[in-house]
């Protein structure tokens, strides 16, 4: 046995001698740049997969200043890289503010040759991109190209012109959020103002949008309902009057978003003919004290007996982690319920101050079909003259 | 996630673009016009360019033009 012991002590011993060669050997190799190249290449391509709008925007820095010494090859790269970079960022961002939107990345295909039947075989429409000089005409070409042909286009809403118009103009500016000054302005003379400058409705609209969007609810709330809506709207007729509701539910939101801060006694409900939303507020101090949980539990039974689809649930500041308690009691007791999103974001009050707030949002498992507006009219109408 | 392809022409490639579509000579003769306000395509002033049945079409930098470019094309995938 002693024996067996000791040769087990000089094979433990071995070993332990080979593992700090071993790591010995490596640590050489990965100084001296044996093992860097593949390391560093393992690191790029995990970057490159997992973030790879943040990666563009770097490369693009990096186009930017080789373009100084290479005008033509690195300045064609820079603007392409830049634009896919910055926009796919923006994208990227409301894909995670709105469930189910599923907004198509941007690809700039940058065309050097074309031959003339192709051209007009493939129905082609071909923009200029300009210098790095002017790189920020590019910005706002190509996010009004993208806001006014593809972010909705799944949608099928049937909205009005002027709510087209307004929200996907509201749309590129604020995918052009963070942008110089100068992508702005040129938004608002080349782009607003030859649509809005005669026309008041779209100015209104483009306001109330803005209001809404200052407040965080811009995307959470308007965008995804939207999203809800376009749901119910496959393989169905075209809903005549979906343009009034859609009305009616900006102006619920942006009476919302005015309320004075801290005022809970404002209306939260809008129960329409086909967008049913209500907000819960979590921010009464009492109730959080309290820990009174199922106040917020048993209002939630009486709206959705009320056929409400959606429920958001806000609160900011020290209210968050009341809000999340909340809504996973409200997840945990409402089996009609699903959560689909939790959603940190910063609404920016009247005074200009800014606080951290989350949103919750459940959608009702039961939701109705898409409803007629003309039936649902007439059937206004004869309530109103009296013939039940 | 898919991506939306944008096709576009950086400013030092439009001449050899207009030169495969047969067009480099009425460009520089300025017989090309924008299809909405009629004015004379320029290498300043030129925005875009769309294929409108069998016909090619330039449209302007101007403010109104540049929006119904946006508006009425860019269906391009």
């Amino acid at each position: 046995m002693p024996a067996k012991g000791r040769i087990a002590e000089l094979r433990f011993q071995k070993k332990m001698a080979n593992l700090l060669e071993q790591a010995s050997e490596f640590t050489k190799g990965f100084f001296a740049g044996g093992i860097s190249i593949t390391a560093i290449a393992i690191f790029l391509a995990f970057l490159w997969v997992q973030y790879p709008d943040n990666v563009k925007i770097v490369l693009s820095q990096i186009w930017y200043i080789l373009s100084f010494l290479f005008k033509k090859w690195a300045g064609r790269r820079y603007v392409k890289t830049h634009l896919e970079g910055t926009l796919g960022k923006q994208i990227e961002k409301i894909n995670k503010e709105v469930h189910g939107l599923d907004a198509d990345k941007i690809k700039i295909v940058l065309v050097q040759h074309k031959v003339r039947e192709a051209f007009i075989k493939e129905k082609t429409l071909i923009i200029r991109l300009e210098y790095k000089e002017n790189h920020y005409e590019n910005l706002v070409n190509v996010a009004v190209i993208y806001a006014e042909n593809f972010l909705y286009r799944k949608l099928e809403l049937h909205l009005d012109d002027e709510q087209r118009t307004s929200i996907n103009l509201y749309t590129a500016k604020s995918l052009l959020k963070n942008r110089e000054e100068e992508a702005l302005q040129f938004l608002h003379k080349n782009c607003y103002l030859p649509v809005a400058r005669d026309n008041e409705n779209i100015q209104a609209y483009f306001e109330k949008l803005e209001k809404i969007d200052n407040k965080g609810l811009f995307y959470g709330v308007f965008v995804q309902e939207m999203v809800f809506l376009g749901n119910k709207v496959y393989f169905k007729k075209k809903p005549v009057g979906i343009n009034n509701e859609v009305k009616k539910f900006v102006d619920f939101l942006e009476d919302f978003v005015q309320r004075e801060r801290g005022e809970t006694d404002i209306k939260k409900t809008f129960s329409g003919t086909n967008i049913k939303v209500a907000f819960v507020l979590v921010a009464l101090k009492e109730k959080r004290e309290l820990g009174l949980l199922d106040n917020y539990v048993h209002y939630v039974e009486t709206i959705l007996s009320q056929g409400i689809e959606s429920i958001y649930a806000f609160g900011w500041g020290t209210n968050i982690s009341f809000v999340n308690e909340v809504a996973t009691t409200i997840k945990n007791r409402e089996q009609n319920l699903t959560e689909i999103n939790r959603l940190k974001y910063r609404p920016v009050f009247s005074d200009g101050g800014t606080v951290e707030a989350l949103c919750v949002l459940f959608r009702n498992k039961a939701i109705a079909e898409l409803q007629d507006y003309t039936s649902v009219q007439a059937h206004d109408l004869t309530k109103a003259s009296g013939k039940k | 996630m898919s991506e939306k392809e944008i096709q576009a022409v950086y400013d030092e490639d439009l001449p050899k673009l207009l030169t495969d579509l047969g067009l480099k000579e009425d460009f520089d003769n300025g017989k090309i016009k924008c299809a909405f306000c009629g004015d004379t395509i320029t290498l300043e002033n030129f925005f875009s360019i769309f294929s409108d049945g069998e016909k090619i079409k330039f449209a302007c930098k101007r403010e109104d033009c540049r929006v119904k470019v946006s508006k009425e094309n860019g269906k391009s995938s």
